[in-house]
């Protein structure tokens, strides 16, 4: 594949989840996803919570088959792989998950759970791999000493950094992070964000970072994805979006974000507005009841995500 | 700080036995509440918060025990109280509302059902009147009458957070504690259930102690703070002073480490405290921050460091003379 083409790259991409019961009530997780992430991007998606984008992470990786659309990694269409050939494509996109110790083996050893990837995917020889053991818990700073341990007598940060090595394990191109520190304390966050900053330059990363703190966004990130209600809102380089973000939702989100010496409470505009049942499935645009500039065509038809700016879009009346 | 305080906690010491040990959670904490007041506890995963609140709801059958120390609610020592007379004051006098509220609701009972039989179970009003005020206390709380016949499954993460300060305010407590109450949202909705328990603290002039290990949400609702590490309360006083000047070099660090929107990775990397907290209950020799301090001193290990006080608002346990 050619240099220009992004290593991931999303097209309508709609993933449908089905409740039991005898209705079956069928929620819309993501609906129409396009996004396109470059080689070397550090992608930040943020959103609150059940915004679609644990759902998009997972869909990107194959992790969930979605409802409809297509995702390529690297140029191949990963729906059209076989099972086997998915597998092993599987080594070039990990994933490192939220919680960092429902998402490791308690029944493993820190070193097995490094291993463990190395053997699925048969890399190298079992002295090749003991080396590359060593030489991850080194890169995440874990003791060796902790190589026995089993992940239930590590600290919190200690778990991720190990969640951090097996997604680095075989060196993947593409790196998933879905709320990688918003599980630990603050303290232990900015060892993670500063290691995560260390790794990405030493592996030559392209990451995806989901997180529902725009501080850590904006700490490690060079574009932006905003998400609401299972829809892409906003997309913008970083430094752009910081400057001041075009959709509502997103200078809602970036006026709210809680700051150490602020004086007094910050007046929300949308306040009291968010009333809706979350659940509704309306037409027109879904951030519409909370919005301070809704105009009739928002409860009309959906926004659709368009260019508005230098590598700027944004799914906004405001701006069509 | 004049006037007598609703709640005080003398040298409380608080353990909780696991399988294999007893955990030490709380040691020698002292804090005290008056009334309309709101006191932040923060600290970490660990420090002790939660069990802390726990003891002084009187939570503490089976697993949490109060080793010593006293616990006085409007004067009476609590932990004098036979367990049936604790649990009338906590539960009129003392409201609680949880980190995550839709799993601390009964998932098969409608949000009018909890409202009316917590209502019920302590007032002695019929059914009906029950039923009214329940609808009353969740339009007060931005929730339309209709979702009385929903179960919590249907409503947002918000809108549950609502309904846990409706349970939480609902017999006219005098203290209401409030563990993580927004630790479960993002921050759009975070200032506006924020806003909310403002009004109803003001509404009903309640006092609020507020557990949270998020300084920037303290200092928007706090009037005063206690940080807490590894079960001790290691620096109190003011808000605005504490996170001003901070003296204790752990509150300092946690402030530090706080992210902005200054920091970035490439031109203004984020502070960090080296290592970790202590797992709870690990025995720590002195101080048990000294392990992690940048300004630690061999006699911080020699024993543990008395509070003492710096002005007549603000308190550190730190034994270092340059303690601003």
């Amino acid at each position: 594949m050619n240099a220009t083409t992004p290593l991931l790259r999303i097209r309508g991409l709609c993933k449908d989840f089905v409740s039991g019961g005898l209705w079956g009530v069928r929620t819309q997780a993501l609906c129409d996803v396009d996004m396109e992430v470059a080689r070397g991007d550090i992608r930040g998606i943020v959103g609150e919570s059940g915004s679609g984008k644990t759902t998009l992470a997972r869909c990107s990786l194959r992790l969930l088959d979605p409802t409809r659309g297509v995702v390529e990694f690297d140029g191949q269409d990963l729906a059209a792989l076989s099972p086997a050939a998915l597998r092993r494509r599987r080594r070039e996109f990990q994933m490192v998950f939220q919680d960092p110790f429902a998402s490791l083996d308690p029944a493993m050893s820190v070193g097995e759970i490094l291993r463990e990837p190395l053997s699925v995917h048969k890399a190298g020889t079992r002295k090749a791999q003991d080396e590359r053991i060593r030489e991850l818990m080194h890169e995440v700073a874990l003791d060796e000493s902790l190589i026995r341990r089993s992940p239930a007598e590590l600290s919190g940060g200690q778990q991720q950094r190990v969640g951090l090595a097996r997604g680095l394990a075989l060196k993947p191109r593409l790196l998933v992070a879905d709320e990688p520190v918003s599980a630990l304390d603050v303290s232990v966050q900015a060892q993670i964000l500063n290691l995560l900053a260390g790794l990405i330059k030493q592996y030559g990363l392209t990451l995806v970072l989901i997180s529902h703190s725009l501080y850590a966004v904006h700490y490690l990130c060079t574009s932006i994805t905003v998400m609401y209600r299972g829809r892409v809102i906003e997309e913008s380089p970083a430094a752009r979006f910081f400057e001041g973000p075009r959709h509502p939702y997103s200078r809602l989100l970036l006026d709210s974000m809680p700051a150490l010496h602020s004086t007094g409470r910050k007046s929300i505009s949308g306040e009291e507005k968010d009333r809706e049942h979350f659940a509704q499935v309306q037409a027109g645009c879904s951030f519409r009841a909370r919005c301070p500039y809704a105009m009739p065509v928002c409860s009309e038809k959906i926004p659709p995500l368009a260019e508005i700016g230098q590598g700027e879009k944004a799914a906004c009346f405001l701006y069509l | 700080m004049a006037s007598d305080p609703l709640l005080e906690v003398r040298h409380l010491s608080v353990s909780y036995q696991t399988t294999s040990d007893i955990i030490r959670a709380v040691r020698d904490a002292s804090l005290r509440i008056s009334e309309g007041e709101t006191l932040a506890l923060a600290g970490e995963t660990g420090s002790g918060k939660s069990t802390l609140a726990q003891a002084v709801l009187g939570l503490t059958d089976g697993q949490v025990r109060v080793e010593s120390g006293e616990i006085l609610f409007q004067g009476t020592n609590l932990r004098s109280l036979k367990s049936g007379n604790w649990k009338k004051i906590r539960s009129r006098e003392i409201g609680i509302i949880f980190q995550d509220t839709r799993s601390a609701l009964n998932p098969v009972l409608t949000i009018g059902s909890h409202l009316t039989e917590t209502l019920l179970a302590h007032q002695k009003i019929p059914a009906k009147s029950a039923r009214a005020k329940a609808m009353e206390l969740l339009q007060e709380v931005g929730i339309p009458g209709s979702y009385m016949n929903l179960y919590p499954f249907e409503l947002s993460g918000g809108e549950c957070q609502r309904v846990g300060i409706a349970l939480g305010i609902c017999n006219n407590p005098k203290l209401l504690i409030a563990d993580e109450p927004t630790s479960a949202v993002d921050s759009t909705l975070q200032v506006q259930i924020l806003g909310l328990l403002q009004r109803m603290k003001e509404r009903y002039r309640l006092a609020l102690l507020l557990i949270s290990h998020d300084l920037p949400l303290i200092s928007q609702v706090s009037d005063r703070i206690s940080v807490m590490y590894h079960g001790r309360i290691v620096e109190s006083g003011l808000v605005g002073e504490v996170l001003a000047s901070p003296a204790h070099p752990y509150t300092q660090g946690l402030i530090q480490c706080q992210p902005d929107l200054r920091h970035h990775h490439e031109t203004h990397p984020l502070a960090t405290i080296p290592g970790s907290a202590p797992v709870s209950g690990e025995e720590v020799p002195g101080c048990p921050f000294s392990p992690r301090c940048t300004k630690s001193m061999p006699e911080c290990r020699d024993s543990v460091p008395h509070v003492r006080e710096l002005s007549g608002t603000h308190w550190a346990a730190c034994i270092r003379d340059d303690m601003s």
